[in-house]
Formats: structure tokens, sequence, C-alpha cells
């Protein structure tokens, strides 16, 4: 895993960068290889000689730059944020002010109600905090953070993919109305949004959190300022009742444990054994009998309950995820698979194969290990790739022929090939040879063989999803997909509409570091 | 007991355009994207309402490797096998399309395995052939080409010896009614047991078919009837704009005919159960030209051939000509008759055009415009050519075809069918307009019987029919 050097990534960035991956997948390889080179030929050299994170950047600023005039996420994103925090802030102040406005009405008849001022502002909020605390640790224990284990991401993320799978499964029982490529469209729409949530966490959800928190802190605050302001500004009384005969002294002693946060600081800030039971209204006796004294005892007991129990935690729950969003940003994995493409294709000089005069026209290839004077070769395609092929194509594909091919295809050294799903070992056996196989070759990525004209399967699916759990989440997979074999050779090309139900399929499994490609032009 | 028959096969092979076509259903969903069928589903043949036999679309197979793997480590009782392999397996949401293709197996559906035979044979379709030999399931083979390859059929043919009783190459997009009765027959050879069933359901199958020609025969008669012997008329008092009267009696005609030749047409269809077919054929098509069009007539090349040729290419010159003769009496009625059926007024004659006869018996006088009943029997020829032109595409489009767009060759872009008729038959023919222009009831009904006898043997001899 690498650390970011330099200037941190930030969320609209990422968006930004992953808007330009999802758009990228599934066009020629050719072209974006051709592309990725000139864009990294225009960096400053200094950022040519920088690690994946500044290369990256450079990457995604010169794509920024010529897709100015298109809306791009990341600044939506951004203004939306913006937008949303004004908007709940508006909402927490005025909604918690005017609470405490209605819930402050005096007249000169009643006193108001200590006890429902407390349990309105307090109470209710120290239960939400309670209740938080209570998943986060029940959470901690089965290894979850503190978001996930919020009740109410649960609830949503529980109300979402129950939605999402009733919806799936209305799609099946009504597969009469609901045509197959639809059905997969649709799915792999769903898989891209687990890619999402795979490699980015929580990124994208946390800040929703934060805002949940900003409400908190501006509810708060309305509800202080509105306290306050009418404390300054007219004549309250506050008094406490009860039908039970509940004696003052148990008030204080739990009034007096309310406040031990504040005590040390001063006495004075909550109401004495005097003042409580100088306060409490009998309602057939009314309040002339109380002393005044006594009846505005109760307000800094209040205002300093709401900034303990309200306001501070929700500050504490505001600081501690920006503090992980930041975290999380710090530790992005830019050795992904997806993201190694682009570096990459930048570092992979390009041969030019056309007669003077026609360079303009010529396809451009690329070639990992062709050296340059001007463009010295970086090492990352150095370590070779190892191929994948299906026993039954593997004699037929003689392994020369099809490193040329990887090689003008796709920049990458082929390292050595090996036969899978054969008849004499389990697909765990095979596996397990070729992760030990990579340690000792030194390959970082794997290249997989496949005929485009085969329907993809459940079975090869979840092999695919077995070989990245044998791999880990870094290496690159490459589906490599074949059109019908003919007479003289197996590389042919495969037709477009097989390709893009390959596409639609594999992105139902969610693996961002897969990447399909067509292997023959 | 009713035979029945599961539709088996790896993923995107024609397994749904193979039901559809035996059971004449075109409701069965059939796309290009692998993986439409998720769930099992029933299609009875049906004969007068009585069940005869009955063909299961399955999903395809997603795992055959696992399944065969699973079947291979198996213990225990043979025919316990399947069902065992469904209780554990069947809340397995991977395995939920090959599970649901086992279970009409587990009921003792017999097996037709489809493959496509245009591409090359792997080892999942030898899983898939050995997984269902382990059934032990009666079972043939359909190679099903969904292109025009033939390079990887010897290795199919050779595999399907190992593992199937009986094999058979099925276009499900092209298959007639003789090649769906030949596939039956093929059923007949996978089990002793199901031999007399079979045969009784190819026997109502054949009677079906002839109850379907008898019926077709009779609705295109009736269809003939009507628009021969159509008259529509209008009063015409002096003063009237007679050219605008007479080119709304012909539109009258023309309409009434082309509704009621459509009528037939969407008859024909139906009886043969077809909900999809919109027949679109290609613009030289007699079946995409105007009735009224002169190519239509020297398309079907219908006898006086050279006159018609001769009138078809002059057009409304012809038309000109004769209202010269006609010194204004008739003027206006080749033009509204028009150009385009100049041929027609070739072909009956400058002495009938004189005597104000036309092709659609439109007669003018001063009181009375009256158009029908037809007196050219052309029209009948016309007629019916076009209906056993729309019946043989009806009868030859497989119910599992999906594509609208037909390219058809040269050469079954044939003349008219009756252009080739015995003078005996065509006979036939005449008495039966004879006896509508006669208004004879008795003759009308005779002729009308051995028209529509001639008509079912006409269709009887039709490819596909």
């Amino acid at each position: 895993m690498q650390k970011m050097t330099g200037k941190q990534w930030s969320t609209a960035e990422l968006l930004d960068l992953e808007f330009f991956l999802a758009g990228d997948e599934g066009e020629d390889i050719d072209r974006l290889a051709a592309r990725d080179r000139e864009i990294w030929l225009g960096l400053p050299a200094a950022v040519k000689e920088d690690k994946a994170g500044g290369l990256l950047r450079g990457w995604l600023n010169r794509r920024r730059q010529t897709e100015q005039d298109a809306a791009l996420p990341g600044a939506l994103w951004q203004e939306l944020i913006v937008l949303f925090a004004a908007a709940i802030m508006l909402a927490g102040l005025s909604s918690g002010g005017g609470l405490a406005f209605s819930l402050l009405a005096y007249s000169g008849a009643e006193p108001v109600n200590v006890a429902a001022y407390f349990a309105v502002f307090v109470l209710l909020q120290l239960a939400l905090i309670f209740f938080l605390t209570v998943s986060v640790l029940c959470g901690k224990q089965r290894g979850r953070s503190m978001l996930e284990s919020s009740f109410l991401y649960r609830l949503s993320e529980r109300l979402f993919f129950y939605m999402l799978e009733r919806c799936m499964a209305a799609g099946q029982r009504a597969g009469s109305r609901l045509s197959a490529g639809t059905r997969l469209h649709w799915a792999a729409r769903a898989g891209s949004l687990k890619h999402l949530r795979q490699r980015h966490g929580l990124l994208f959800v946390r800040p929703f959190f934060l805002l949940a928190q900003l409400f908190g802190i501006s509810f708060n605050i309305g509800v202080l300022a509105a306290t306050l302001l009418k404390v300054i500004g007219s004549d309250l009384a506050f008094g406490w009742q009860s039908t039970l005969q509940i004696d003052a002294a148990a008030v204080h002693a739990l009034a007096t444990t309310i406040s031990l946060p504040w005590t040390w600081l001063s006495d004075a800030w909550v109401p004495s054994l005097e003042q409580i039971q100088g306060s409490r209204l009998i309602l057939k006796d009314g309040i002339y009998s109380l002393a005044n004294r006594d009846l505005v005892s109760w307000w800094p007991f209040l205002c300093l309950s709401v900034l303990c129990y309200g306001l501070l935690p929700r500050l504490l729950l505001l600081t501690a995820g920006l503090f992980s969003q930041r975290k999380e940003l710090a530790r992005l994995d830019l050795q992904q698979g997806c993201f190694r493409q682009i570096i990459q294709r930048m570092r992979t000089p390009l041969i030019t194969a056309a007669a003077r005069g026609q360079e303009g026209r010529a396809a451009a290839a690329p070639l990992a290990e062709l050296p340059s004077a001007a463009e010295p070769v970086a090492s990352t395609s150095a370590q070779p790739l190892a191929a994948l092929i299906p026993e039954e194509l593997f004699a037929d594909c003689p392994p020369e022929h099809l490193a040329a091919q990887v090689r003008r295809r796709t920049g990458h050294q082929l390292g050595w090939t090996l036969p899978f799903w054969t008849l004499d070992k389990s697909e765990e056996e095979e596996l397990a040879a070729l992760k030990a196989a990579m340690a000792a070759e030194d390959s970082a990525d794997v290249l997989v063989l496949q005929e485009a004209w085969q329907p993809p399967v459940q079975e090869f699916l979840a092999w695919l999803g077995l070989l990245r759990q044998t791999l880990g989440p870094q290496p690159l997979i490459i589906l490599a997909l074949l059109g019908k074999p003919e007479a003289e050779t197996m590389l042919t090309p495969a037709r477009p509409e097989h390709l893009r139900i390959w596409r639609q399929k594999v992105a139902t499994i969610s693996d961002p570091a897969l990447q399909v490609i067509p292997l023959v032009s | 007991m009713i035979p029945e028959f599961a539709i088996v096969g790896h993923p995107n092979e024609g397994k749904s355009s193979v039901v559809s076509t035996l059971s004449e259903d075109d409701s069965v969903r059939i796309s290009p994207v692998p993986g439409e069928t998720t769930e099992c589903r029933r299609f009875p043949v049906l004969i007068d309402g009585r069940e005869v036999i009955r063909f299961i679309d399955t999903p395809g197979f997603q795992n055959p490797r696992k399944t065969l793997a699973w079947m291979r480590a198996w213990q225990g009782n043979d025919q316990q096998m399947l069902t065992e392999f469904l209780r554990i397996h069947g809340n397995d949401p991977a395995l939920h399309d090959d599970c649901a293709l086992l279970t009409p197996l587990a009921a003792g559906a017999g097996i037709i395995f489809v493959v496509d035979g245009s591409r090359p044979l792997r080892n999942m379709d030898k899983a898939e052939m050995e997984i269902l030999r382990l059934t032990g399931r009666p079972r043939m083979a359909i190679i099903n080409c969904k292109d025009e390859e033939s390079r990887f059929l010897a290795d199919w043919q050779n595999e399907f010896r190992k593992h199937f009783n009986s094999i058979r190459l099925f276009n499900a997009n092209k298959a007639t009614y003789s090649q769906r009765i030949a596939l039956l027959n093929s059923l007949k050879a996978i089990d002793q047991d199901l031999e007399e069933l079979i045969e009784r359901v190819i026997q109502a199958f054949a009677q079906d078919w002839e109850n379907r020609r008898r019926q077709s025969a009779a609705l295109i008669t009736a269809m003939l009837k009507d628009s021969l012997d159509y008259r529509a008329s209008a009063p015409c008092p002096t003063g009237t704009d007679e050219e605008r009267l007479r080119a709304k009696l012909r539109s009258t005609y023309t309409d009434f005919v082309t509704k009621r030749e459509r009528t037939a047409h969407q008859q024909l269809r139906r009886l043969f159960k077809h909900n999809l077919f919109n027949l679109q054929l290609p613009e030289q098509s007699i079946l995409q030209e105007d009735l009224f069009d002169a190519t239509t007539w020297k398309f079907l090349g219908l006898s006086d051939e050279d006159l018609i040729w001769a009138a078809a290419m002059s057009g409304a010159a012809v038309g000109a000509g004769m209202d010269v003769l006609a010194a204004g009496i008739s003027f206006g009625v080749f033009m509204a008759i028009g150009g385009a059926v100049g041929a027609v007024g070739a072909a009956v004659k400058g002495r009938d055009l004189l005597t104000g006869r036309r092709l659609l018996g439109m007669k003018l006088d001063k009181q009375q415009m009256q158009v029908g009943p037809v007196t050219n029997i052309q029209l009948l020829y016309i007629l019916l050519d076009r209906a056993l032109l729309y019946y043989s595409h009806v009868v030859s489009w497989a119910h599992g075809r999906r594509d609208h767009a037909v390219v058809r060759d040269g050469e079954t872009e044939k003349q008219g069918y009756a252009s080739e008729w015995t003078a005996e038959e065509k006979k036939i023919c005449d008495r039966f307009f004879r006896a509508l222009q006669k208004n004879d009831q008795l003759a009308q009904e005779e002729t009308e019987e051995a028209l529509v006898a001639m008509i079912q043997a006409k269709l009887g001899e039709m490819a596909g029919g």
C-alpha cells in the first residue's frame, strides 16, 4: 500500500478519477494507450518522475482540462455538499430555535416546565447519542467502523439493499416483462456501485454522516441562542412539578449528578436545594407564593445541559468524522489494478508503424520494452504477465504468437502460461499453483484468455472471483477475449455484441481491477 | 399420459426458438443476450382443446462442471440422484438455473438437447452431455445452427453419437411443418415407451394441418366471393360532377377489396397461430404492391401476356387513346381508372370500353352510377394468387423466428401460381366467376365447393404446407 506523497487527494478529485475511469471502460485500448502516452509526454519533467500519486494527479488534471466544458461529478459533488451544508445548517438553526421559543412560552401564569425542556433538548439527544455509542461499541467488536455501525447508516443501507433485492427479485419474477438485456444492464449498474463501495470504502458515504452532525450542531446552537435570547430579553420563570411525592432533595441530587461536568467551574450553575424546593410548582396554589429568585435559578443549568450533552458530543462526532475522512483519503491505495493501468499506459512508449508522410493516419501501437532515447521506459511493466488459458485451447495457442499479440495489444510482457480448468486438478489446486508460480517468477498481473462467443456462465464468473481471492486485491486481471477460431489461428477478433455482453456480465461481479479487452482488434 | 420434453442446453443456443417453433407459440421470449430464460415454462400443444404433447423451455446450464462433479461423486441410488441434487442445491442462488432445468427431468420429462452447431465443441458441452447421460432420461440432440457455418458440424455429430439415441439438424428459424413432423418422428426412436404416444401426436398434427388447409381454402374462397360480388352505386342526376363521383365510387370499391383482402390474410395468420409475424416482403414482392397497380398484373403474368405487357408499358397513353375513341362519353372514366390500370383497359378490349363496361363494371347513365360487380376475371386470379403467396409465407414462417427483415432470393419471387394451372383448374375458377356474375345461387354453391377443394389441394402442394 502506497502512502500519498504531497497534497492529499480530495473526494471531488477521486470522483472525477472514477468518472474518467468509467468512461474509459469499453474504449479501444490502442486509443487509450495513445491518449495516455500523449498526456505523459505533455507533463512537466518533475511530474513525470513522480510516483504513482503525482502521475495520476497529473493525468487527472490534464483530463479535467480537456473536458472543461463537461459537467464533472467532482465539481458537482462539491457544490452539492456546500449547498446541503448551508441548507442543513439553516434547517437546524431554525428548528432548534423555533422549538425552544415555543417551549419557553411564559405569560406569568405557569412557569416553564424544567422537565419538559430537559426531556426535549437533552434526554432525547442523549438517547440518540447513547444509541449510537452502543451500536458503535457492538460494531467495533465485529470490526465495523463507527459510521458503519451507526444505526441510521445500517438502517438506510439495509433499506437500500432490501429495495434493490426486491427490485431484482421482482424483475426475475416478471421475466416475461423484463428482458435479459435490461436485467444484465441493471445488474452491471448495481455491480459498479458495489465497485465504488469496495474501492473507496465510506469516502462517499461519510459526508452524509458529517452533514447529520452539522444539523445536530446547528440545532443545539439554535436552542441555546433562543434560550439565551429569551432569558435576556424577557421575564422567564422555570419550575418543576410532579404528582408523585418526590422529595426536593432527590431532584437536587439528580441535578447535581447531571451538572458534574461543570460544577467544578462554579456551583452557581446548578440550583441549590432551597432553590429547587422554592421552584416546585403546585398548581392549586399558583405561583404567587414562589420566590422569583428560585424560579429563575434553573436557566444556567438547562443551557449548560444542552451545551454538554447536545452540542459537545455532536462537535466531537463531527471532528471524528472529518478526521477519519482525512485518514481514509490519506491511505488511498493507488496500487490498485485500475489505477496502475493508467500509469502503465503513460509510461509505455508508442511506436508508430507507418511510412514517412503518413504518420497522421498511422495506428499507434504500444510496445512496452522498446527503449526510447527521449522517453526512458519506466520499470512498471518489467514484471512479466502470467497468462491463464483454458485447457481445451492450450494446445492450439502457440505461446510465441500469444506473447506477440499480448505485447502488441496491452504493452505487457508475457512471462509464462498455465492451463486452467484441467481435468486432473481442482480449481483450488490450479490457483494455488498459479500463486506459487507468480511469486517465483515475480509476476504482478494475470491475463485470462477466453472465447467471447461463449456465454459468460455463472461458473466462470465464480472462478474469476476465486482467482481474485487467491491473488489479493492489487493484481490486475486482464480478461482477453477472442472470436471463433479459424482453421489457421485461434487469435481472431471477438464480435462487438459478445464483448458488450461480457463487459456487462463482468461488471456484475464488482472487481475494479478486472479489465475486459478484445485481444485482437 | 402426455409426453413431456424438456429443451435443455448451454445458454444462448436457441432453446427458446426451438420450443417456440415446436409448440407454434410465438410468445416465447427470445433474445441474443444469454440468460433470457430464467425459469422453466411449459408449452402444451393443444389440438381441439386437448393437450397432446408438452414442451418445457428451460434456462441454460450455468455450472455444468460443478454439477457434473457432484453427480460423479454421488454414491447413492441412481434413481435418487436428481432429486437429491435438487434437495441439496435448491436454495443455492448460484445454482438456480441448473436446478430449474433439472427439475422437469427429475419429474420424468424426456430430453431434447439443443446446441448451436455453428460454433466449436467445448469441454463445457461435454460436461453437459455427460450430466444428461447420468440422468438416465431418454434423450435426443438437436443441432440448431444459428449461423451459416458448418465447419464444426462433424465434431458435434461425432460427440453426439456417444451420448444420444437420436440426432437431428433442425433450424428453429426455418423449420417447416414437415421438418417439425420429422423431428417428432425422431423422438419416437429415443424411447420405445414413447413410440405409440408420439405416433398419436403425429397423427393429430397431420389431421390438424389438414383442417387448417381446409379452413384456409374456405377463407380464401369467401374473400374472393365477397370481392368479386361487390357492388356500390350512387345517384347521378344531371349536373352532378361525374368525375368526382366516379373517383369516389372507384375508391369505395378499392377500399372494400383491399380491406376484405387484409381481413382474409389476418384470418390466415391467426389460423396458423402467428401473433408477431408481420409480413414485410421486399419491395418487388407482389404482396407489397397495390392490388390495382399495373406492376401487380405484370408480375403475376396472367393470360394475354403481350397485351397486358404492352398496356402496362404505355399505361395512361392507352387510356387517353380510348377516351378519344369514346368521343367524350367515356371522357374521364379512363383517367379515373388511371394509367396504372391501363393494362387492364387493354385486356378487356376496346369494344367493351365503348359500351361503358369497365374492369370494375362501372356503368354510366344519366341517373345512376354503379361500380361492381367486377367484369374481368383477372381480379379473381390476382386475389387468389396474392392469397396463396400470403399463405406460403405464413406456413413457412417458423414461430421461433424473431427477425423481421426478410431477405429472399430471386428464385422464390415466383410468378403467380395461377399462371401455371391446368386448363381444367382454370375452368373451375371460370365457372365460379360466371356463377357470381349470373347471381345463380345453386351454381354458386356448386362451384364454390369445387373451388374450395381445388384451393385446398393447391395449399397441400405448396412447400411447407
